[in-house]
């Protein structure tokens, strides 16, 4: 995301002029927007234009600033919708009238909130801070299923899935076999082909169960040559294989805590969410006191001053309820003050997925809370 | 959260479940309403005395062969089929001469079942391959399933077909431990597929194995050897559910064919095994109850040709009976079909019945609509389509606790798909079955529990109570098995408009 402008006082106002650049910053976007907020950006109106003889309506480009009443995040068509109250005079939208900006990628908008809290002010920091972003593809693959996957910082996208009928049987059906693989694997080496960018991309990683990884990284390399396709032949060194137990969408946490990644992303997001989460795992296996999940019970343990690494979902911050978010804001505060480390997970990734599923909070403690674990908070489910 | 796939899949799994949304599925009638067609029945009838009469039909028996990788399975059957007499001598010098050739010399009783060339070149089964032979009382079904742990998925369908199992058990010294040892809590490596695959047998309505521990010509057939691993498997074996008198022990040895038909050649093994042969050990196994009674389910293990001439699928019947000309319904897609042609042991038949394999072709269907998972039904008791279910599980070896968000592959019959735990229901007193705690944190390992599952695409399941070989489920995630149960609840998906 490139950062214009801003004038921010922290706990403030402040506006914020931006530029997103790729995915990932509408992702920024969509969690620095809540309902309140006021954005002002370059916008299409359809606009009734009567000539005399009946009226046909026209397009007119114009920058309009709204009042923002509803946020709606679309991953795949790379977009933002904002739905709000128009607040500047202009002859074509009246005041008030309801209007739909589309944030879109290289189109500029100007952000002012009336309070800008430390996760907004470290949103806007990460969003803008270009050495964060390690892209990192993942195909996994088995007989008949494969996911291509880009790992961003903040975002895992699916680019492609792709399923086939592989017929299992012997003898009579084996001839059947060869062609239907043939053909699936094809259709993936075009997914490859199509989505996998060598240039943001650090290295593509083939993973999953058996013998389908190493059978397809050997078509890959075979039709590499007889199609002579360059960039693939050049970048041979930068596809590794990996091992993983299936080929859903969420056998990717184990290809970012395989050591034949860890060279290439150990700084990323993504790989320190999948570590934290795993630390919270093994905790909960070994003091299950000293782990515990849920609003209620992680309130209750910080009022003890026990919380070591509180583990939260971007998502819980986009509620509606101001009241809550200024909660889970003020917790995030007194932890770091506290010399605890916060890891802010991203919902677009596998981990975060599983954590916003587990109530979207967690926490590691510093000392055992043994009565903590049978108080019943009907603030969990 | 958003929907993040971009479907660029051949099988529009999406697409055919929306069509079936649209056409109204008639309400679900009870299981209890229904009664076999007249003629049907009596057909049925008609082939159930002439198999008790000992004729030519002897009764049949799903076979699966478990194990640990390389402990023999594909080898001993492999040579059982030679001894059996099934295999003419020119193929079993053909295939020797190429695995010589390919200096795998050892491997050439494996690649009687082996035939996939990444298995012959790799020297591992990769799925589950299924023959025929018969022994002088039983009509088998064999479904020799691979051990390496990266396959279990492909061993749990074949698993779930079986009314019997081998178990191969590898007598040489450190190998039998490797295939036993329980997984460590806390590390990712998981345990050994003896003891995952005897659970996750148990847990698909496997009641009956007979332990066969092979390669004791490593330690010169010593008797010691054979009662050390009789002693420690046991134990564990009736933990897994199987009653004493299911289970079944004897030595055999796959290169030399001993003791597979022919009692023991070898002087060391013939002097103090005076048990049964493996051929006998299958014989012993009591053939199970074909649930002709019951509607028609057909899970699909595999979609063998498709094409305009129609599609034929391969599996078997789990319950009720099929004949050349009846109409099915194919689920999840809803679509309703007829059958062209019908396959049993290889050879056309005009009727299938409850326990029977077949090969089925279907006309008015298309090949998108049907795949490995699928279901045949009657067309008037389709299976439910369900989007949300509830499980009694008991928590197998788990590296960490189960917690709820728990991302998991969800294994039913021949159906897998991905999905996650969407709920910890309650906490189960292991003996009693009585609810412990209600909603717990998280569930241990030896725990069981009620769990709610959502999968990611609605599944062909039935309650355990209403048809038990739809009911059972096992839970797998990073390559080991978490959980197994049974159905005890189902939400069926909301057809839009309902």
């Amino acid at each position: 995301m490139k950062l214009l402008a801003k004038q921010i006082i922290k706990e403030g106002p402040g506006w914020a002029k931006m530029v997103p650049e790729e995915g990932e910053d509408l992702w920024h976007a969509y969690n620095l927007i809540l309902e309140g907020d006021r954005v002002e950006a370059t916008t299409f109106r359809k606009v009734q234009k009567d000539l005399g003889t009946g009226s046909e309506s026209e397009r007119v480009k114009l920058k309009l600033m709204v009042a923002v009443q509803g946020v709606e995040y679309d991953a795949e068509g790379q977009q933002i919708r904002l739905k709000g109250r128009n607040l500047t005079e202009n002859e074509h939208v009246r005041l008030g009238a309801y209007h739909t900006i589309e944030l879109e990628l290289h189109r500029a908008f100007t952000l002012h909130k009336d309070v800008w809290d430390s996760v907004d002010v470290e949103r806007v920091r990460t969003a803008s801070d270009p050495a964060a972003s390690a892209d990192l593809a993942v195909l996994l693959i088995t007989e008949g299923l494969a996911h291509l996957c880009l790992v961003g910082s903040t975002c895992t996208l699916t680019r492609a899935k792709v399923e086939a009928n592989v017929p299992r049987k012997r003898g009579a059906a084996a001839a059947g076999y060869d062609k239907a693989m043939d053909s699936f694997y094809d259709k993936v080496f075009a997914a490859v082909v199509r989505h996998v960018d060598w240039d943001i991309v650090r290295c593509l990683v083939i993973a999953g169960p058996g013998f389908a990884k190493d059978q397809f990284r050997e078509y890959l390399d075979k039709e590499a040559q007889r199609r002579e396709l360059r960039t693939l032949m050049l970048n041979k060194s930068k596809i590794l294989l990996a091992s993983a137990s299936s080929a859903y969408k969420h056998s990717i946490k184990e290809v970012l805590a395989s050591s034949v990644v860890a060279g290439q992303i150990k700084d990323t997001k993504a790989a320190k969410e999948v570590q934290a989460l795993a630390d919270f795992m093994t905790m909960l296996a070994h003091d299950s006191s000293r782990a515990f999940y849920g609003p209620g019970h992680v309130h209750a343990a910080h009022e003890m001053g026990a919380i070591q690494t509180l583990l939260i979902t971007d998502s819980l911050f986009r509620t509606s309820d101001v009241k809550k978010r200024k909660q889970f804001v003020q917790l995030v505060d007194e932890v770091t003050a506290g010399g605890g480390t916060v890891h802010v997970f991203s919902g677009m990734h596998a981990s975060g997925e599983q954590l916003n599923q587990l109530t979207g909070i967690a926490a590691i403690l510093r000392f055992p809370l043994p009565d903590l674990e049978d108080a019943e908070f009907e603030a969990d489910w | 959260m958003q929907g993040l796939s971009v479907g660029e899949g051949e099988r529009q799994q999406d697409g055919t479940a929306a069509a079936a949304a649209a056409a109204p599925s008639p309400p679900r009638r009870p299981l209890s309403d229904y009664r076999p067609e007249g003629e049907l029945a009596a057909a049925c009838a008609s082939a159930a005395a002439a198999e008790g009469a000992g004729g030519g039909a002897r009764p049949r028996l799903h076979l699966v062969v478990l194990g640990h990788v390389d402990a023999g399975k594909s080898t001993l059957m492999g040579r059982m089929l030679f001894e059996l007499g099934l295999v003419p001598d020119k193929a079993v010098h053909k295939t020797q001469r190429e695995a010589a050739a390919s200096g795998k010399g050892s491997f050439a009783w494996a690649w009687m079942l082996d035939e996939r060339p990444e298995e012959r070149a790799r020297g591992v089964t990769v799925d589950v391959a299924v023959t025929r032979f018969e022994t002088p009382g039983r009509n088998v079904t064999l479904l020799d399933a691979p051990g390496h742990r990266d396959f279990v998925p492909n061993m749990i369908a074949g698993a779930a077909q079986a009314d019997a199992a081998l178990l191969i058990v590898d007598g040489s010294p450190g190998s039998f431990e490797a295939g036993f040892e329980a997984a460590a809590p806390g590390s990712p490596a998981g345990g050994g597929q003896t003891r995952e695959h005897a659970q996750l047998a148990r847990s698909l309505g496997v009641e009956q194995v007979a332990v066969v521990v092979t390669k004791l010509d490593t330690c010169g057939f010593s008797r010691e050897r054979f009662d050390l691993i009789r002693a420690q498997l046991e134990p564990f074996l009736r933990t897994c559910g199987f009653r004493e008198a299911a289970v079944q022990w004897l030595p055999a040895v796959g290169p030399t064919g001993d003791n597979l038909v022919k009692p023991a050649a070898d002087p060391r093994l013939a002097a103090w095994w005076r048990g049964p042969t493996l051929a006998q050990a299958i014989d012993a196994f009591s053939p199970t109850h074909r649930l002709v009674e019951k509607p028609l389910r057909l899970p699909v293990s595999d979609v063998v040709r498709g094409g305009k001439a129609g599609v034929t699928v391969g599996g078997k019947l789990e319950g009720g009976a099929l004949r050349v000309g009846s109409r099915v319904a194919v689920m999840p897609s809803g679509q309703q079909a007829a059958v062209k042609a019908l396959e049993v042991d290889g050879k056309a038949a005009s009727l299938a019945r409850a326990g029977d394999s077949a090969d089925v072709t279907l006309a008015g269907i298309d090949t998108t609509a049907v795949g490995p998972g699928s279901v045949l039904c009657h067309p008037d008791f389709p299976v439910p389509l369900v989007a949300k279910f509830e499980a009694r599980v008991v928590v197998l070896d788990v590296a960490v606790p189960i917690l709820r968000g728990q991302q998991v592959t969800i294994h039913a019959h021949t159906a897998r798909e991905s999905g996650h735990i969407s709920g910890l229901v309650s906490l189960l007193n292991g003996k009693t079955g009585e609810v412990q705690r209600a909603r717990p944190r998280c569930l241990l390992k030896g725990q069981s529990a009620v769990v709610e599952v959502t999968p990611a695409r609605p599944l062909c399941l039935e309650c355990y109570s209403d048809y038990r070989a739809l009911g059972r489920v096992a839970l797998r995630d990073g390559g080991r098995t978490i959980a197994v149960g049974v159905v005890t609840g189902c939400t069926p998906r909301e057809a839009p408009g309902q």
